[in-house]
């Protein structure tokens, strides 16, 4: 078990370097000096040089890695060529919201998921199996910025019984912030049910074929106790790893999401330092969202060998 | 991401089948009604796409003088804020749309398979870098893959080719080594090793014609999900630029008249969706098609 986790760690960490490394380097290619951004045109040659040296943009590229990385690991993320805010704190501010979307988001997939992929996977190849194959069929070939759209058609602007968009803090006003996910939640999770739903089924057949519940079966349980107590219990588990890996679909949905809802997450103040060419924000939002993806699914991981101790073992 | 169904076709046909064999794959599809719906429905597409503009010429960007017209004979999907026909507009975004979906998995299967087929029957420590970083890129959300490279590169449809290509590369990397690695330990491979065939002529030669139906499945099955992502990054505004459509950009513009003028909005997502869904079931029945046998066997739960 612990050599297991070791080894998971030590992957993490050279996963993580490298993503560093990336997303250190996409912004060093970019066209363009920074400190010129900075300074603005017309600054003269002494400015940008003394902003070139503030920055350590003089010296050799991996000093400048080394630096930054240092700069990472003490949660500095950088400044913000716009606000003159630190990244850090931007992210801090917005991401609160993006958390709750993805949360709902999550939740939704989740039950949606599990709900048909445990209908499909106990009827097999039944007019039922088929009808959620369809439905993951559709919804896999649905975006998310049109089927939120029409939901706010529907719910927000015709039927006028959910708000439009915007989001209002958790702690000013629970209900309404949570009245204020509900469409952004569903629209997220929708995307996702279908490849949770496909797995658990292929999860719930994998595990009806396995010796235990033949044994289950031929010593007179009832099939609805067989399947109560041993197909879910072990067709579920795989689902905490399904779970992690949906993770980035979810961060990365989450940026569509909030663009539809006018939500104040990460999405927008990413792309919003696009069209600004505020390199530090979008360099500071991309590394952090990696950080939160990798170390969500290390988590799953160690909640996996938590409950399941064969994966431990073997 | 290529989920679950790569892995299937992954272990599913391998033989090499002759050119003259298409037709015949190209009937088995039709045999069964997701297939057929998959395969015509792409083909309409697909013409659509070549002839349609050629049909209307440069109408996609004429601006005409009623604005927000709903459906008529005249504008069968009605006119948009600038008075340009929806249906015009649409036709381009599918093309776009096409383009973009196989460039991307053409270059993205490309550099997968190159670095796939080299890690896999190298091995050691180039096996060990090149899986590595492709690990690395898998870490990233693949909408935040494309927002680094549009940062770095700027919005445009190339740089969207390139940004979906980049998230397709690390799917077929990984697959193509698996596949590697079970064949390099066959027989076939030490004969030619044994004779004095070089580890180029090895790697391209012998060993990707024998792995190569099911990647190209997967990139069947890769497609529409790139169309998908590269809709959704022109809807964020990274992807063509106005004044030239896109299916996720007219979306995008269309959310300003919701209120009064939803269809503007149903027209260009409705086709997306229903393009997306032919693609995917085109690239779902193909592993079937392929592979006749697979059609028999059915797990059975008892």
């Amino acid at each position: 078990m612990f050599r297991l986790l070791l080894r998971r760690a030590v992957d993490l960490m050279v996963v993580l370097v490298l993503a560093s490394i990336f997303v250190f380097g996409v912004i060093r290619l970019v066209p363009g000096d920074p400190a010129a951004v900075i300074a603005g045109p017309n600054a003269p040659v002494e400015t940008l040089q003394v902003i070139r040296k503030n920055l350590g943009l003089d010296q050799p590229l991996p000093v400048q890695y080394l630096i930054w990385l240092k700069g990472v690991l003490h949660g500095d993320l950088g400044t913000s060529y716009l606000a003159g805010q630190s990244v850090m704190g931007e992210i801090a501010q917005r991401f609160p919201v993006t958390v709750e979307l993805a949360i709902g988001g999550m939740l939704v997939a989740t039950v949606i998921g599990v709900a048909l992929g445990l209908l499909a996977g106990t009827h097999q190849d039944s007019p039922i199996d088929v009808v959620v194959s369809g439905f993951n069929t559709f919804w896999l070939s649905v975006p998310t910025f049109w089927s939120g759209l029409l939901f706010l058609l529907v719910f927000a602007l015709l039927l006028r019984v959910l708000p439009v968009g915007g989001s209002v803090a958790l702690t000013d006003d629970p209900v309404g912030s949570l009245i204020h996910m509900i469409l952004p939640s569903v629209t997220l999770g929708l995307a996702i049910a279908p490849e949770i739903a496909w797995f658990v089924r292929n999860g719930v057949l994998d595990v009806m074929g396995q010796d235990y519940v033949r044994t289950a079966r031929s010593k007179g349980l009832p099939a609805a106790l067989v399947i109560r107590r041993h197909v879910i219990r072990n067709a579920m588990l795989p689902l905490l790893t399904v779970i992690g890996i949906q993770t980035g679909k979810v961060l990365g949905g989450a940026v569509v999401v909030e663009s539809i809802f006018s939500l104040p997450g990460i999405g927008g103040l990413v792309l919003n330092a696009i069209q600004e060419r505020d390199y530090p924000t979008v360099q500071g939002v991309i590394l952090f969202v990696v950080v939160v993806f990798v170390v969500v699914n290390f988590l799953t991981d160690l909640a996996y060998m938590w409950a399941d101790p064969r994966v431990s073992v073997g | 991401m290529l989920g679950g169904p790569a892995g299937a076709i992954a272990s599913g046909a391998s033989s090499r089948r002759p050119a003259a064999g298409l037709l015949a794959i190209a009937a088995r599809l039709a045999s069964r009604p997701a297939g057929a719906v998959g395969l015509f429905g792409t083909a309409l597409f697909v013409l659509v796409a070549i002839v349609g503009p050629l049909l209307f010429g440069d109408q996609a960007l004429t601006m005409g003088n009623t604005a927000l017209a709903g459906p008529s004979a005249q504008h069968l999907m009605g006119t948009d804020e600038f008075g340009r026909d929806v249906l015009n507009r649409v036709v381009v975004g599918v093309r776009v749309s096409l383009v973009i979906g196989v460039g991307a998995v053409i270059i993205g299967g490309l550099v997968g398979v190159l670095t796939g087929v080299l890690a896999g029957y190298v091995g050691g420590w180039v096996e060990a870098v090149v899986m590595r970083v492709w690990d690395a890129l898998l870490a990233f959300p693949s909408i935040f893959v494309a927002i680094g490279t549009a940062a770095l590169l700027g919005a445009g449809v190339r740089n969207i080719i390139v940004a979906v290509a980049i998230v397709n590369m690390p799917t077929f990397a990984r697959l193509v080594r698996a596949s590697t690695l079970a064949e390099k330990k066959k027989e076939y491979v030490d004969a030619a090793r044994t004779v004095g065939v070089g580890p180029v002529e090895i790697m391209l030669g012998e060993i990707w014609p024998n792995i190569a139906a099911p990647i190209f499945v997967a990139g069947a099955t890769a497609a529409p999900a790139a169309i998908l992502l590269a809709a959704a990054l022109d809807f964020l505004g990274l992807g063509e630029q106005p004044p030239a459509p896109s299916l996720g950009q007219m979306v995008s513009a269309s959310r300003q008249f919701l209120q009064n003028d939803p269809w503007y909005a149903l027209f260009p997502g409705s086709v997306l969706v229903v393009l997306v869904l032919v693609l995917s079931l085109l690239g779902t029945s193909l592993p079937d098609a392929l592979n006749p046998a697979r059609r028999t066997v059915r797990r059975s739960p008892k």
